[in-house]
């Protein structure tokens, strides 16, 4: 009886084992203390890794847990990303209020734009959805409140009177965000909420004769990616500053699918992995191509080309060979490798 | 008054080319949702490949049919490699698999055509598509009668073809039950790739309309996401819903760029996606589903 107690606990515990408890403290160490070290470039970086893997996170619920496919993320960030610039500096509210607000904006009108695709069976989501990123990166060009193409100025939160401009203050910002929410996903991954949008994932008739409301819960999946995308949306424009629809366009709502197809879907640890190879990648890209262009100097001519081109081949290289990720990939290696492990040394599979 | 409603005729009838070019491109959609089952986002970049090889053909001083011959032939075999080759693969795998392989191989295929052409914007010439010709009091010249008459065309023979032909027959049996129709004797791999090359022998002339009409250039590849509206609007699965809802299309849009104008034109095809799927989901021509468990 006590097995089956403790079994159940350690499949509730969040820190599994003591390991795990250390490599947790030790990363939080690593990431609170880079700043102090890293140079203003590397910290920018390490600032959008956190704002997508916030993103990405959303869409884990969406698309990770429900089986949905959203395309339309980056709008959901967008809508979020001007409303916090528009009242920021146009009506002189507090960041600190627009952080709770626009996400719960986001949040609204993602669940009224999903409304009538998820009454739907099929992939009329990811219809909706990138019709939705469309309009919205058409209004962001031509509406006057959004300033068009040349974009508009977020005004600086302030904490105290403190006024954040540095690379480094938006890091803890964003650190801080993605470890509540983080937290929040984490601790969702273990209510009735998550199995039963597995369940509907896995199938939904059954799962509808169980007595889940495939609706309510894909609406409830959609607005918390939408909140997600919300929160990203609003820590990015603080830490560009100047937001422009060039920072919304389609491929940034392909991206955030392409980090979770990349990390595994449904994995909290994959999907940060994939945020991780995901942002850094064009960084990556584009040093490559600055390398390479000494032999041939066209291809720095056609990197944007080129980039899409990789990415193209990442999303369906990932989806045919690798459908589980990098999770997934490591997951059976290491259990292949604890089979052999097993096998060989007598008495030893306790050791897993 | 008779005036207003001449103009607004005008409206209508200049849109009608775009829209018999929307009604195309959705069709291939259709064909290849028909045939596979799969939602195929790739179409528009295949239908902007198929522009481009058009394009580059003339180039080499051959004749527009030639020119959409060489296009039509090349344009297939990349989507039957692809459907052979990426596509199959997947064909087990959940819809968000399938659909999302069909986006990453339109996103290659997009960076591809901007390295192999350029993203500059190109021009067709076409000389015999300028001359204007007037038609009951409207203005149109012969590349937009064509493409209205091409439209028509398509409609007959591929109405006629899965109405009548054994081949049609036995594509529209592969989606609808992969199992029995392999049991009746139906070669389904032989299904799939036709309905990808004929999808993709289709879309190449709303392709080379809508380069001559509008402009070419690689964003041209976004009218894929507008005959997704279209699709909507037809019903997925009907062949004259997508003729009907592909002109409707054409037309709403023309009608929004010449009363409010702007940047209306592109909202409208979403709009009404919003709106059909808010009302009847099921589009205008669609036949309800019932799952059996």
């Amino acid at each position: 009886m006590t097995a089956t107690k403790n079994i159940f606990r350690d499949e509730k515990s969040v820190i599994r084992s003591r390991g795990a408890l250390v490599a947790l403290v030790a990363l939080f160490l690593v990431l609170f203390l880079f700043p102090l070290f890293g140079s203003r470039y590397l910290v920018y970086i390490a600032t959008l890794i956190l704002i997508n893997v916030i993103c990405a996170q959303g869409l884990n619920i969406l698309t990770g847990y429900s089986g949905q496919v959203s395309l339309g993320h980056g709008g959901f960030m967008a809508i979020s990303a001007y409303l916090t610039a528009i009242l920021c500096s146009n009506y002189h509210i507090s960041f600190w209020i627009m952080l709770v607000v626009a996400p719960l904006t986001s949040g609204l009108v993602g669940v009224l734009i999903a409304l009538p695709a998820l009454r739907l069976k099929g992939l009329y989501l990811a219809m909706v959805t990138v019709a939705f990123h469309m309009v919205v990166a058409l209004g962001l060009m031509s509406l006057d409140v959004t300033g068009g193409y040349q974009g508009m100025d977020v005004a600086r939160p302030s904490i105290g009177g403190m006024v954040m401009a540095t690379e480094r203050q938006f890091y803890y910002l964003a650190l801080i965000a993605c470890c509540v929410l983080l937290t929040a996903f984490i601790n969702l991954s273990r209510t009735k909420v998550y199995r039963a949008l597995i369940a509907i994932r896995e199938r939904e008739i059954s799962a509808q004769s169980m007595g889940i409301s495939l609706w309510g819960y894909k609406t409830l999946a959609f607005f918390l990616a939408s909140i997600y995308a919300g929160v990203a949306g609003c820590l990015f424009a603080v830490t560009m500053g100047h937001i422009t629809p060039n920072h919304f366009p389609l491929m940034l709502s392909i991206e955030y699918i392409m980090m979770i197809i990349v990390g595994g879907p449904g994995s909290v640890m994959g999907v940060i992995l994939g945020s991780v190879l995901i942002t850094i990648l064009p960084f990556f890209l584009i040093f490559l191509t600055q390398k390479l262009s000494v032999f041939s100097p066209a291809l720095l001519v056609h990197f944007a080309n080129l980039k899409i081109m990789v990415y193209g081949a990442i999303i369906v290289f990932f989806l045919m060979y690798v459908p589980t990720g990098f999770h997934g990939a490591l997951v059976r290696c290491s259990t292949y490798f604890r089979r052999i492990f097993s096998s060989v040394g007598p008495g030893s599979p306790q050791t897993g | 008054m008779i005036e207003e409603v001449k103009l607004f005729l005008e409206v209508c009838v200049t849109s009608l080319p775009v829209g018999s070019m929307y009604a195309l491109l959705a069709l291939s959609y259709v064909l290849i949702s028909k045939g596979t089952k799969v939602l195929n986002l790739c179409q528009g970049e295949i239908m902007m490949l198929g522009a481009y090889i058009c394009y580059s053909v003339m180039e080499l001083h051959l004749s527009l049919v030639n020119a959409i011959i060489i296009s039509i032939v090349l344009t297939s075999c990349v989507a039957f490699l692809l459907e052979k080759f990426i596509l199959r693969k997947v064909m087990n795998e959940p819809v968000f698999v399938s659909v999302m392989v069909t986006l990453g191989v339109g996103i290659f295929l997009r960076g591809l055509v901007g390295v192999v052409w350029g993203v500059d914007q190109k021009k067709m010439t076409i000389p015999d598509f300028d001359t204007a010709v007037t038609l009951s009091g409207f203005f149109m010249n012969y590349g937009k009668l064509s493409a209205i008459l091409m439209a028509i065309l398509f409609i007959v023979v591929l109405e006629v073809f899965f109405k009548l032909s054994k081949r049609g027959m036995a594509m529209k049996a592969t989606a609808s039950n992969l199992a029995a129709s392999m049991l009746m004797g139906v070669n389904v791999r032989h299904m799939f790739s036709l309905s990808w090359v004929l999808a993709a022998a289709i879309s190449v002339f709303p392709g080379v309309f809508l380069a001559k009409l509008i402009i070419l250039e690689p964003t041209i590849s976004l009218y894929g996401l507008v005959a997704l509206s279209v699709l909507v609007l037809g019903g997925m699965e009907s062949i004259v819903g997508t003729i009907i809802a592909g002109y409707s299309i054409g037309i709403a849009e023309g009608i929004s760029a010449f009363y409010i104008g702007g940047q209306s034109k592109n909202l409208v095809g979403f709009v009404i996606m919003f709106l059909i799927l808010m009302i009847r989901p099921s589009g205008l021509f669609g036949i309800k589903k019932v799952e059996r468990v």
